[in-house]
């Protein structure tokens, strides 16, 4: 790049910017010159045009400047080569490392510290950009590992300036290849793009995360719905044991989408992730989740009855029953719980051709429970239940009246 | 009487489940109904006062926000119970996902959450989960208590006025696609329930609350009422969005 172009260009937002890189270089930033070295290897270069918008349809990196280097000439600590060696997954956390130098050999320049501006890229850009980063090093590290020649583009928080972007950027000769980074931001969107993040079992964790949280607002239909039943049983069953926050809220979208859009066929195995294991029970949260996703499936959603579920209902059973206590009803979630369990309990007995009676012997023990405004909210909750179900369902909504009334 | 505003001087009594609401700040006209979310009675309450409340802002949860007026009937302790699982059992992943779109630099969607008419809508396989306008929110609340406090026709509104009554969404209610998300896609009035109707429904004995539900004039979206509506006057009442 000539230095008139350079200097134009540094003043130039790099919204749709298109300017020349050597060769097939399909994504980096721009920034301001920390590896004078290379200028003049640079220069000497074919151009290839580039686009800059896709910097932007990332939305991760508002502000960034870049650093090009080959792997293949490049020092890499051997301590932190083995970390990368040693990760097995290709979603490295940038955070588990503690330092990164990249020095380039021919002149012992450090070229970059990852260590150093770790904290200054998560202020900025939050954890998201730094794992998000790091997997991108993996991928830049694993071309060099096979011997092949890389590129790699190191991103830092430029300054806090905005609307500008310094474009003078650094590349090294014969480069004939450099990640391909695709627009990230617009998948969200779009339900193939969501399922693809699901399915790929080496799709980075805050990809997999943000594809369950934004599958909760999405229409799947068909193959696709089928798809995301699977993605999104495959998730519960690895997550229904969380106990931190931030991931219960992920977890809960899951089951709920789950739960809405599952087959008949499925409610069984439902049942199946209500269970403790001999070491783990579910989060109270996980666990009010579960019982509201089957109530709200058999309430607001049609299925065909006369039919037996007779492992969901002993462990709804089990479940209200093992809550209703005054000791415990007035804990956590328990009420809630209890509550969801007993609506869907009382619509799989109206749905049963065998009844066991098991509703009866819940509200008698739910009043011998003695806490009477659970017993009013069960009531009124199973009410409208059969008020949603009448809509679609008037005969089915005649028997659940049937079973609240013993 | 069981509604009335929150002076700056004069501290007023809030209990749990009770509503609150939030005014344009430019005039009585009420914009933002919530629950009011603490456990203890707080007698301190003026219009400067923080209160812990839910609400469906969007993203539905839980703020701390002061309080321009107040509507209440006497809830008994289990019924303020029940209100307060109500609350807990309104959970989304809004909020995470609001935070993912600003990661990605993307606008987040308001049809995901929010609903305008009717001002609650049950959860179906794509939206796994309740969807409430502000009012809905408080509607279901006490819906559950089996009190209803709203009853239909309501008055019809037009588009430029939905503008004034929801502030936060004016932009969005000019797409034709988010305005048919949020239930007000054909024609071009629509009777939507507003947050001054609720003030006017609890601003009756506790005994009439609980036997019946109001049905609103036009005129109660403010609070206290005004004679004419908001259609009625000239734009430039209503904040700067009208003045420029």
């Amino acid at each position: 790049m000539s230095k008139a172009l350079a200097r134009q260009s540094s003043k130039v937002r790099a919204v749709g910017y298109v300017y020349k890189v050597p060769k097939p270089i399909r994504f980096y930033g721009g920034g301001r010159s920390c590896v004078p070295a290379l200028e003049d290897e640079y220069r000497k270069e074919e151009y290839t045009e580039i686009d800059l918008s896709a910097v932007y349809r990332y939305g991760i990196f508002p502000q960034i400047r870049s650093t090009a280097l080959s792997l293949k000439s490049t020092c890499v600590e051997p301590s932190v080569a083995r970390e990368f060696w040693a990760c097995e997954t290709s979603a490295i956390q940038l955070r588990n490392f503690t330092n990164l130098s990249i020095t380039h050999p021919a002149g012992g320049h450090r070229l970059w510290e990852i260590g150093s501006v770790k904290k200054s890229w998560e202020n900025l850009f939050g954890q998201h950009s730094v794992d998000y980063f790091g997997a991108w090093l993996n991928d830049f590290v694993g071309e060099a590992n096979a011997n092949a020649t890389a590129m790699a583009l190191l991103f830092s928080p430029k300054s806090r300036c905005r609307g500008r972007f310094a474009l003078q950027e650094w590349a090294l000769s014969s480069l004939p290849r450099v990640l391909q980074v695709e627009p990230k931001a617009d998948w969200v969107h779009e339900p193939e793009g969501i399922l693809h993040r699901l399915e790929n079992r080496d799709a980075y964790p805050d990809d997999i995360e943000a594809a369950v949280l934004f599958a909760e607002v999405k229409p799947f239909r068909g193959e696709q719905r089928t798809r995301l039943l699977k993605a999104l049983g495959k998730y519960i069953d690895q997550h229904r044991f969380v106990e931190d926050q931030d991931s219960l809220v992920t977890l809960c979208s899951a089951i709920r989408k789950y739960a809405m859009n599952m087959l008949e066929s499925h409610f069984e195995g439902y049942a199946n992730w209500l269970l403790p294991t001999e070491t783990a029970t579910l989060h109270h949260e996980a666990e009010m989740e579960f019982a509201k996703g089957i109530c709200w499936r058999l309430e607001f959603e049609p299925h065909s009855w006369p039919a037996e579920y007779p492992l969901l209902t002993k462990t709804l059973f089990d479940l209200v029953d093992s809550y209703l206590t005054p000791r415990l009803i007035l804990q956590k979630s328990y009420a809630n719980t209890a509550m969801f369990g007993m609506v869907a309990l009382h619509v799989l007995e109206a749905a049963s051709t065998t009844s066991k009676a098991l509703v009866a012997k819940l509200r008698k023990r739910m009043m011998d429970c003695g806490v009477k405004w659970f017993a009013e909210m069960v009531d009124d909750n199973v009410d409208e239940a059969i008020q949603y179900i009448s809509e679609r369902d008037d005969v089915l909504a005649r028997e659940v009246t049937k079973i609240r009334q013993g | 009487m069981s509604a009335q505003r929150t002076t700056e001087s004069t501290p007023i009594t809030a209990s749990q489940g009770d509503m609150l609401a939030k005014s344009s700040g430019i005039s009585d006209l009420m914009v933002h109904a919530m629950l009011f979310d603490e456990d203890n009675e707080r007698t301190d309450v003026t219009s400067t006062t923080q209160l812990q409340i839910a609400h469906m802002g969007p993203p539905l949860g839980r703020a701390t926000l002061t309080s321009d007026a107040i509507g209440r009937i006497d809830l008994s302790e289990d019924q303020k119970l029940r209100i307060r699982n109500f609350v807990a059992q309104c959970k989304d992943a809004s909020d995470k996902r609001k935070k993912e779109y600003k990661k990605r630099r993307l606008r987040a969607d308001p049809r995901e959450l929010y609903v305008i008419l009717p001002s609650a809508k049950s959860p179906t396989g794509d939206f796994a989960y309740w969807r409430f306008s502000c009012v809905g929110f408080v509607l279901k609340a006490y819906s559950d208590l089996k009190v209803v406090l709203l009853k239909g026709p309501f008055p019809e509104r037009t588009l430029e006025e939905l503008k004034t009554f929801y502030p936060g969404l004016a932009e969005e209610l000019d797409d034709a696609n988010t305005r048919s998300a949020m239930g007000i896609g054909t024609g071009e009035h629509w009777p939507v329930e507003l947050v001054g109707y609720l003030l006017h429904s609890f601003a009756r004995s506790d005994t009439e609350v609980i036997a019946g539900p109001y049905t609103p004039q036009p005129g109660d979206e403010y609070f206290p009422r005004q004679s004419t509506s908001v259609g009625s006057h000239p734009r430039k009442w209503f904040g700067k969005k009208w003045k420029k």
